[in-house]
């Protein structure tokens, strides 16, 4: 039965948006953090969504070959850091205050994160209804010839 | 066509199976929302599901023996092919993505009721034959 397929690449959605999430909730929590092990304040990070063919076994690589209209899956290519600079605070309390009394901050900004972790839950749902719409087609189908 | 599985039921069948390939491209446009340069996709079939139709009907040329060629031009139902299209969207977004999230989940909603429907059309006609062979029990 094909409705593997839809099942699957509705998975790759959800489990896309997840990951986004992840990323997300790491930008809020790190709002406030000005040490990291690759030196600096926190940098925010944003992922990198792609299309791809499903998981590259044998068989699928002969369907994607012989049917090239199949749906595509969606991949995390990668997580990208922010190139925007630190926001400068005046805080000459702070252990890691410059020499005119500046720390750098990351530059977050809480809106721009609640805003992209909206998105994420809604395309998750979007995701997990046409799973659904999936499963119920797939148990119609299980019904035909019942008395 | 000849035999109990008539026409209607291998209609049904193709549509059932067309309408589970489109569900499969609508499940990965919805699995894309996201994905810079994504175009969403779709199937077409039902005119040509249409047209191999005309394959029941009689041709254009009249036969008096079973070999004769009537004239017709169709193809058969089983050999139908469904086509993957780009969906046009007019509101294209900033980053060449082209998937509506509205009218993706209208269409996914939409395929998964005729899906139903078609489902349960050909369960009605398995039980008409079933009614038939028990001659009315």
């Amino acid at each position: 039965m094909d409705f593997l397929t839809a099942m699957s690449a509705s998975s790759s959605g959800m489990s896309a948006q997840r990951f986004r999430m992840n990323i997300i909730s790491a930008n809020i929590a790190n709002a406030e953090t000005t040490r990291t092990p690759e030196g600096g304040p926190y940098r925010r990070r944003d992922v990198v969504f792609g299309a791809l063919p499903a998981q590259r076994s044998f068989e699928d690589e002969l369907r994607a070959r012989v049917n090239p209209d199949g749906p595509l899956h969606v991949k995390v290519l990668g997580v990208t850091i922010d190139k925007r600079a630190p926001v400068l605070k005046y805080d000459p309390s702070h252990p890691d205050s410059n020499d005119q009394g500046y720390v750098a901050m990351p530059n977050i900004n809480p809106m721009e994160e609640m805003v992209n972790l909206m998105l994420a839950t809604r395309s998750y749902e979007a995701n997990v209804a046409a799973f659904n719409a999936t499963k119920t087609m797939a148990i119609k189908a299980l019904e035909i010839g019942k008395p | 066509m000849a035999g109990i599985f008539d026409r209607d039921i291998t209609l049904l069948e193709r549509s059932l199976d067309f309408r589970s390939k489109r569900n499969n491209l609508l499940s990965g446009n919805v699995a894309n929302i996201e994905t810079p340069g994504y175009k969403a996709k779709d199937l077409v079939f039902e005119q040509a599901l249409g047209k191999a139709l005309k394959a029941y009907e009689p041709g254009p040329m009249n036969t008096t023996h079973p070999r004769h060629l009537d004239g017709r031009n169709a193809t058969p139902l089983s050999l139908v092919q469904a086509r993957t299209i780009q969906s046009a969207n007019p509101v294209g977004a900033v980053d060449g993505n082209s998937v509506d999230i509205e009218r993706e989940m209208a269409k996914l909603a939409e395929n998964q009721i005729a899906y139903q429907a078609l489902g349960q059309m050909i369960s009605h006609k398995f039980l008409q034959l079933r009614t038939a062979i028990r001659e009315g029990e």
